[in-house]
């Protein structure tokens, strides 16, 4: 054996301290648990949040929509005659529809009121 | 489905692309600030940016889909890949186009933050800024809403709250809390070097 060497039956084989046991690890133990807690009521809070914004979004494409339809509509005319019905709706200009949606031939049969679709056809 | 209908859902879905757009900037800016508080953890700032990112991209999506197919417009799905390329409103539709596909890029790159690793994801991340203020310019030149005052109170508040929040960030300064020992260590590693 060298000088100055250790034999190995004195080493410990544990590059860490004894245990002394003082340690307080019900103190331990309720801090992880609290932060676990705090942790999974994010994660809730998360999920939450994105739900409420995917809800919002969805809502708020309806709500602008309906808001956009009603400060600026496009051009709309409606004129009615006995037989046809014509009605121009515009994004910003054109796209027309005449009598019964593609339908080029008049509409026979009258349709009384102010509603703009009539029934039948050729 | 109706061309009006379409039309009024392409105004809507962009009103709230930017609001939500504008929401993701402000969270991104906070969570580089480090911002938390007691029951609002960081990763809770980090985690909803990140749901908000992706939620983007997807009115985003229905922006572009219910405008590309609207028939008034012809626009073409070429419009919707190849900036300028469109007949119909050119410079503010191409606008819309390159602030899209910036937004993708940076999506992308955070999505694929993994392999592309963190200083090329940085580098694309900071094209956020160059992305926001133009898709604002090009809400403002292409839609029909903007001088709105629902829309208008819409676009002002999202630049307000953008702009505080880059005031605050730069006023801020960096609250990273391991750049003083960085510092440190750096200095001492040069020393080191020059010795």
């Amino acid at each position: 054996m060298k000088p100055n060497s250790t034999p190995l039956s004195k080493v410990s084989g544990c590059s860490q301290g004894r245990f002394s046991g003082r340690v307080n690890t019900g103190a331990m133990n309720g801090n992880t648990q609290d932060r676990i807690r705090a942790r999974d009521a994010a994660f809730r809070l998360l999920n939450r949040l994105t739900t409420g914004a995917a809800v919002g979004a969805l809502a708020g494409v309806g709500v602008f929509g309906a808001v956009s339809a009603s400060t600026i509509p496009g051009i709309t005319t409606t004129s009615q005659s006995a037989s046809t019905t014509t009605s121009t709706s515009t994004s910003t200009g054109t796209s027309t529809s005449t009598g019964l949606g593609s339908s080029s031939t008049p509409v026979n049969s009258a349709s009384s009121g102010s509603g703009v679709v009539v029934s039948g056809g050729t | 489905m109706s061309d009006t209908l379409l039309w009024y859902t392409t105004r809507g879905a962009g009103a709230v692309s930017l609001v939500l757009l504008t929401a993701v900037i402000v969270l991104g800016i906070l969570s580089a600030l480090r911002v938390q508080a007691a029951g609002w953890p960081r990763f809770l700032t980090t985690g909803l940016h990140r749901n908000l990112a992706l939620m983007t991209l997807v009115f985003l999506a229905l922006h572009i889909v219910t405008a590309v197919v609207d028939p008034f417009t012809h626009l073409g799905w070429l419009t919707a890949v190849v900036p300028f390329s469109s007949s119909y409103r050119t410079f503010w539709l191409g606008l819309g186009t390159i602030a899209f596909e910036l937004l993708l890029a940076i999506v992308v790159t955070s999505l694929a933050r993994g392999y592309i690793g963190h200083a090329a994801w940085r580098l694309v991340h900071w094209f956020t800024y160059a992305s926001w203020p133009i898709a604002v310019i090009h809400g403002i030149g292409t839609g029909t809403d903007t001088w709105s005052a629902w829309l208008l109170a819409i676009t002002v508040i999202c630049v307000v709250a953008v702009v505080a929040a880059i005031g605050f960030r730069v006023t801020a300064g960096s609250r990273d809390p391991l750049k003083e020992p960085r510092t440190t260590f750096q200095a001492a590693a040069q020393r080191r070097e020059t010795r």
